[in-house]
């Protein structure tokens, strides 16, 4: 019988396991196919259909009709996408990368399908940087992890430079008079000026190293011969021809309207259905979160409270752990870190709610023993004279009075853990905020779009506010 | 002997607070302990119903000792009421839940039948209007009434009283004193921790004066407050009853 019991609790382990261990690709002939957020003219989102598009995009849905597979398209930071390739969570990435050894060394990649020069933008009234000796001295912005943040920190002379996570944000610096320069992939650089910029900056003639961008797959993926051959067809075919002319030909920057100056909240009400998306995400997660969390919060502080050395130790450093280090590296922590080590593959919206159910517990373990030890003393010897056992007493008379107390740190921490969850735009979860910042990374309207994302977080910490009102008036009555 | 304490030790830490407390208490008799703050006279009173554990030596209420491993305290504590300085009544209850709170859980009493109890009491504190009030709108004075009333539900033999009324303002005291004097006179047995000397000297049976961790002198109150044998009970008495 025991035997037996011990096989059905060990099977439905296994079930567990198997379900959080699901792979993105769970249907086998559906390649997952990565490439960035936001690389404008290569992959942006076009916030009226909220569908990616760009060279990149149409270039990997032609090879994919060539080869013949069935793909499903996971835009994500940059900077995820090789770690994402290692980890054989993506069975292909296409994002304007460029083919350099560092990276050989960890992805395979196909031939070359893009040639990019590097380029600088400078401000249209700023006539000190005439070419690139003129850099010395100046800030440069640039995006992270590029192969043009490698170029230009190793420049002779160049003062600073500030790295972002995405291009817009350097371009905004720039702007701003902030930086000097920006130096960046040429094709980036000139569909900006060309379409948002209003003539505000310039790019100079001369372009620094060239580079090359290939299409990249995991260490030793058969894919590779497939796909090289299909570029191969393509470019003899005249498709390549096409979609490149489509993208970066005069045609492209002419077809595109240049943006109006001044606020224009059209562009905000253009983006509300996809806000509205991101907003549940945000909803979703939080709500999750804090289910989890206040029962991880409660056990952990009762055992803050414990009188058994071990439990009251182990709480103890769950405690500090966790608020000892940012939600954001525990985030990247549970996303990457542990399912390579222990080569599992994690959704990211559920690595986003344990990310934060993980985080408000260890608060709320806090306030929950706060809670509880607020309560004077002399109510429990009360309780106890009276007779009543030690878990009557607890139920009946600790227990109550803790909660009120607790309720307005509580309501903080939902506050707190709702905003946090902005943190997970990093593991490339599709909440408000990366909506928010995708969205400007195509439109560059940061004004407009961010001001709207503020004001639904603003609506949503508001709600809880008044909701923990509610119940604290209710509570008073009695 | 409803009480019996024999050569009690207790200490915190390091610090010595009772130091072979040796007495014994009749039915039905009024004890009123005395002493300068620190003489361990409020540590002595929560020995009596374990809300402190004892090092050495040991307590029997009733026939059963308070330090046998096969005592159920719980039930013990139910026969043995406690008033508190602070009232400790739960802010979260009305006066009449605080009151039915330990017939209902502890004896399993009928609802109904506890109400009805809980009223029977609060009009004997006379507080009848009160039963829907929440502690915080009550006095202190009403509080300790109301408190009193709560021990009362539970049917003790025995009532200790810490302190009852050093919390309250002074036009409140001899309200919360009256009650305490009927119950004596109906024949409660009690133990009252006091600072104050009328009431020890009129109400009880028999004075404990305390100092430093041991019973120093004790006797019935009019030789206590008219011709103490210790010097030490003297001067105490000489600093209360000039203040």
């Amino acid at each position: 019988m025991k035997h037996i019991r011990q096989k059905g609790i060990l099977s439905l382990i296994i079930f567990i396991a198997c379900l959080l261990a699901t792979p993105v690709h769970a249907q086998e002939d559906v390649l997952q196919v990565g490439t960035d957020t936001n690389y404008v003219p290569f992959e942006f989102l076009d916030e009226e259909t909220g569908e990616y598009v760009g060279f990149d995009i149409d270039l990997i849905d032609a090879i994919a009709e060539e080869v013949g597979f069935e793909y499903e398209l996971k835009p994500m930071d940059f900077a995820g996408i090789v770690p994402a390739l290692q980890t054989e969570q993506l069975d292909i990435a296409i994002a304007g990368i460029s083919m350099d050894d560092e990276k050989e060394k960890t992805v395979d990649f196909s031939m070359p399908y893009y040639d990019a020069g590097t380029g600088v933008l400078v401000r249209s009234d700023d006539d000190d940087i005439q070419d690139l000796d003129d850099l010395a001295g100046k800030t440069v912005a640039t995006k992270q992890g590029t192969a043009s943040y490698e170029y230009v920190t190793n420049l002779d002379g160049v003062e600073d430079v500030v790295p972002f996570p995405n291009i817009d944000q350097a371009y905004m610096e720039l702007l701003k008079g902030s930086a000097d320069a920006v130096v960046f992939d040429s094709p980036s650089l000139e569909y900006y000026m060309n379409t948002n910029a209003e003539g505000k900056v310039r790019m100079l003639d001369e372009l620094l190293e060239g580079q090359t961008f290939g299409i990249a797959f995991p260490k030793g993926s058969p894919l590779k011969i497939k796909v090289d051959e299909a570029l191969t067809t393509l470019k003899e075919d005249g498709t390549f021809d096409e979609l490149h002319e489509k993208w970066f030909g005069e045609a492209a920057t002419e077809a595109l309207e240049q943006s109006s100056s001044g606020l224009d909240w059209s562009f905000a009400i253009k983006a509300l259905p996809l806000l509205l998306q991101g907003a549940k995400y945000t909803i979703l997660i939080t709500v999750l979160g804090l289910i989890f969390g206040l029962i991880i919060g409660v056990l952990f502080g009762f055992g803050r409270l414990a009188e058994n050395k071990l439990i009251y130790g182990l709480s103890s450093i769950y405690v500090e752990v966790v608020r000892g280090t940012p939600i954001m590296i525990q985030a990247l922590y549970i996303y990457f870190a542990i399912p390579m080590l222990l080569n599992f593959d994690i959704n990211a919206v559920v690595a986003g709610v344990i990310a934060i159910s993980i985080n408000a517990g260890a608060y709320i373990a806090e306030i929950v023993r706060g809670g509880v030890e607020g309560v004077d003393k002399g109510q429990v010897e009360a309780g106890r004279s009276l007779g009543l056992t030690h878990m009557q007493t607890t139920y009946k008379i600790v227990w109550p009075q803790a909660f009120k107390r607790m309720i307005p740190p509580l309501g903080n921490q939902f506050i707190i853990s709702l905003k946090d969850t902005s943190l997970l735009t990093m593991i490339g979860v599709g909440e408000l905020t990366r909506q928010g910042t995708i969205i400007v990374a195509s439109n560059f309207r940061s004004v407009e779009i961010y001001t709207v994302v503020g004001l639904m977080y603003l609506a949503m910490t508001l709600s809880i506010s008044l909701i923990l009102r509610q119940i604290e008036k209710r509570m008073d009555i009695k | 002997m409803i009480i019996e304490v024999k050569d009690v030790y207790k200490s915190f830490g390091d610090n010595e607070v009772l130091k072979g407390i040796q007495t014994s208490i009749a039915e039905k008799e009024v004890v009123s302990v005395i002493g300068p703050s620190g003489s361990g006279k409020s540590t002595f009173l929560r020995c009596l119903n374990a809300l402190e554990t004892i090092q050495s030596g040991d307590i029997i209420i009733d026939g059963t000792s308070l330090v046998a491993e096969s005592t159920n305290i719980n039930k013990l504590r139910s026969q043995v009421g406690m008033v508190f300085q602070q009232f400790n009544l739960f802010p979260h209850m009305s006066v009449l839940e605080n009151i039915t709170l330990a017939p209902t859980m502890v004896h399993h009493m009928d609802k109904n039948e506890a109400k009805e109890l809980a009223l029977d009491l609060l009009k004997k504190v006379g507080l009848a209007d009160k039963a829907d009030a929440y502690p915080d709108n009550l006095s202190g004075g009403q509080k300790q009434r109301v408190a009193i009333a709560r021990s009362l539900a539970t049917k003790p033999k025995i009532m200790l009283f810490d302190e009852p009324t050093s919390a309250l303002d002074p036009e409140l005291v001899g309200e919360v004193l009256e009650v305490i004097k009927d119950l004596a006179e109906e024949g409660m047995t009690m133990v009252v921790v006091t600072h104050e000397m009328n009431f020890a000297k009129d109400v009880s049976d028999r004075v404990l004066f305390f100092d430093e961790g041991v019973i120093m002198e004790e006797g019935d109150p009019a030789h206590i407050f008219t011709n103490p044998d210790h010097p030490r009970t003297k001067e105490f008495l000489s600093k209360v009853l000039n203040k």
